[in-house]
């Protein structure tokens, strides 16, 4: 237990908390102030569709919060896992005795508190906008909406992961996670059949069904189960895969 | 030494690979959006080539920049000028006219794929294109923007090119949305996709346009002359 919590203080020590705290309240703002800025825009459009307004912001909201959210795993992905490349850190594992599933799980750890971290900012900013434009949001919707994002979003920064994983370049890894918005951005164009079984989209299906609507189909105990099982495989990968050498 | 010699250490970078990628996936993917919908030839290569220009460009700039000086600093490349006595300044220029004479082709190149999309709906890519020349070239010149402005916040990064990659994949997604708006023209990065739409300009917007190419020539220009001056920074 004290191993693995040193190994943990260590690759914490490596991407240096200071760097990974300002990302993470960059990215939470900028996805939220779009979010913000363009339902300060389009507010009206929805009061004259009859669109509920709660629906509206939550629109924007997952919208912008996923492009940041890719944004912020690439930027994390790169001090976390692709630098590592760089310094040929993974070249330790041929010649000390340290087990490499308690350094890639430390790295998963970390990947994910702070991503945890984000989601729980952007939560909380996202209340903020909900109490400036008096949207009704009951504290158990909240919660429930909270615990799973927290959850099934994770699928969309382990998306980003992979390319981290097999790319030796982090700078290329971290450009490629352009292409994951551009699947988002065309989403409308996958048949519904396609959309709902890529781990990617499951946060949207889930939030689809929270609101009642029925676009996508499965329940929502389905989404939850894809996206587990999409993070579970790129741990698997990640532990399985060869490491070594330089980028 | 010398302009080729520099676009030659990307090779094994990966870099040649993420630029066909970047152009690939949105030209054909908008492309075939473009057939579906029954474009008119003369006007689908607006549709294949406008998320390219809002986003996909951007980042290949950005690449290939910010990529080519990381290289530099993390391979040591800055050592051999201390060793053989030549200035700094020859390495930057040779840069800059790498990254105008790769990217200028790759802009041919985007162009060429849409062309592509032209024959798919049954229109002459030659035919569509002669009526493009002074949109082109002011396409070029917003090009050669974007990678001076590229350029010079890699330099301001030293050390810390990665950054200057993040900023300008910020600065893509935030143009996705911006380019849209009438707020477009304070926002340089969105100039190539704008230009598609040439006939929708102004006098004035043209003149912004030359304008900052200028500036942001000199801006360049000035940071080399800067640096001749040391001998190494």
């Amino acid at each position: 237990m004290k191993i693995r919590g040193t190994m943990f203080a260590e690759e914490h020590k490596k991407v240096g908390w200071p760097k990974a705290a300002w990302a993470m309240l960059l990215f939470s703002v900028m996805g939220n102030g779009m979010a913000f800025v363009f339902f300060l825009r389009y507010r009206d459009d929805f009061v004259s569709q009859g669109t509920p307004m709660f629906d509206g912001y939550l629109l924007f909201y997952s919208y912008f919060l996923f492009i940041a959210a890719v944004l912020f795993s690439a930027f994390m992905g790169y001090y976390i896992f692709s630098k590592e490349y760089q310094s040929g850190m993974w070249g330790v594992l041929l010649t000390k005795n340290i087990s490499k599933r308690r350094i890639v799980g430390a790295k998963h750890v970390l990947f994910l508190l702070y991503f945890e971290g984000y989601l729980l900012l952007s939560m909380i900013l996202f209340t903020l906008a909900a109490w400036y434009f008096q949207l009704d949001i009951p504290l158990a919707d909240w919660v429930s909406l909270y615990g799973l994002i927290a959850f099934v979003f994770i699928a969309v920064a382990y998306g980003q992961l992979l390319f981290h994983i097999y790319i030796r370049n982090g700078m290329i890894a971290s450009a490629l996670s352009v292409l994951w918005i551009f699947l988002f951005l065309s989403r409308g164009y996958l048949p519904n059949s396609v959309a709902m079984y890529l781990p990617l989209f499951n946060f949207e299906s889930v939030l689809s069904r929270m609101l009642g609507y029925t676009g996508y189909p499965g329940p929502i105990v389905l989404h939850v189960m894809l996206s587990s099982v999409f993070y579970m495989l790129v741990i698997f990968i990640s532990l399985k895969h060869d490491y070594y050498g330089y980028e | 030494m010398g302009i080729l010699s520099e676009i030659r250490k990307w090779k094994g970078t990966g870099v040649w690979i993420t630029l066909a990628c970047l152009a690939l996936v949105p030209v054909a993917g908008q492309g075939y959006l473009g057939i579906m919908a029954k474009v008119s030839p003369d006007k689908v290569y607006i549709t294949a080539l406008s998320l390219f220009f809002r986003m996909f460009f951007l980042i290949a700039i950005g690449v290939v920049v910010s990529l080519s000086f990381f290289n530099e600093t993390r391979k040591g490349g800055r050592l051999n000028f201390i060793l053989h006595g030549i200035s700094e300044s020859n390495l930057l220029v040779h840069k800059w006219w790498a990254f105008h004479l790769a990217l200028f082709i790759y802009v041919i190149v985007a162009f060429g794929i849409a062309g592509g999309v032209i024959l798919f709906v049954g229109g002459n890519p030659l035919n569509v294109y002669a009526s493009l020349g002074v949109p082109f070239v002011f396409i070029l010149m917003s090009t050669s923007i974007v990678i001076n402005l590229q350029y010079l916040m890699t330099l301001a990064f030293r050390g810390y090119e990665i950054l200057a990659l993040f900023v300008v994949l910020l600065i893509s997604a935030g143009n996705l949305f911006i380019s849209s708006t009438v707020f477009w023209i304070y926002v340089p990065w969105s100039y190539p996709f704008r230009l598609l739409y040439f006939d929708s300009l102004t006098v004035s917007h043209l003149w912004t346009i030359v304008g900052l190419f200028v500036l942001s020539t000199m801006l360049v220009s000035g940071v080399i002359v800067f640096k001749r001056r040391r001998a190494f920074f």
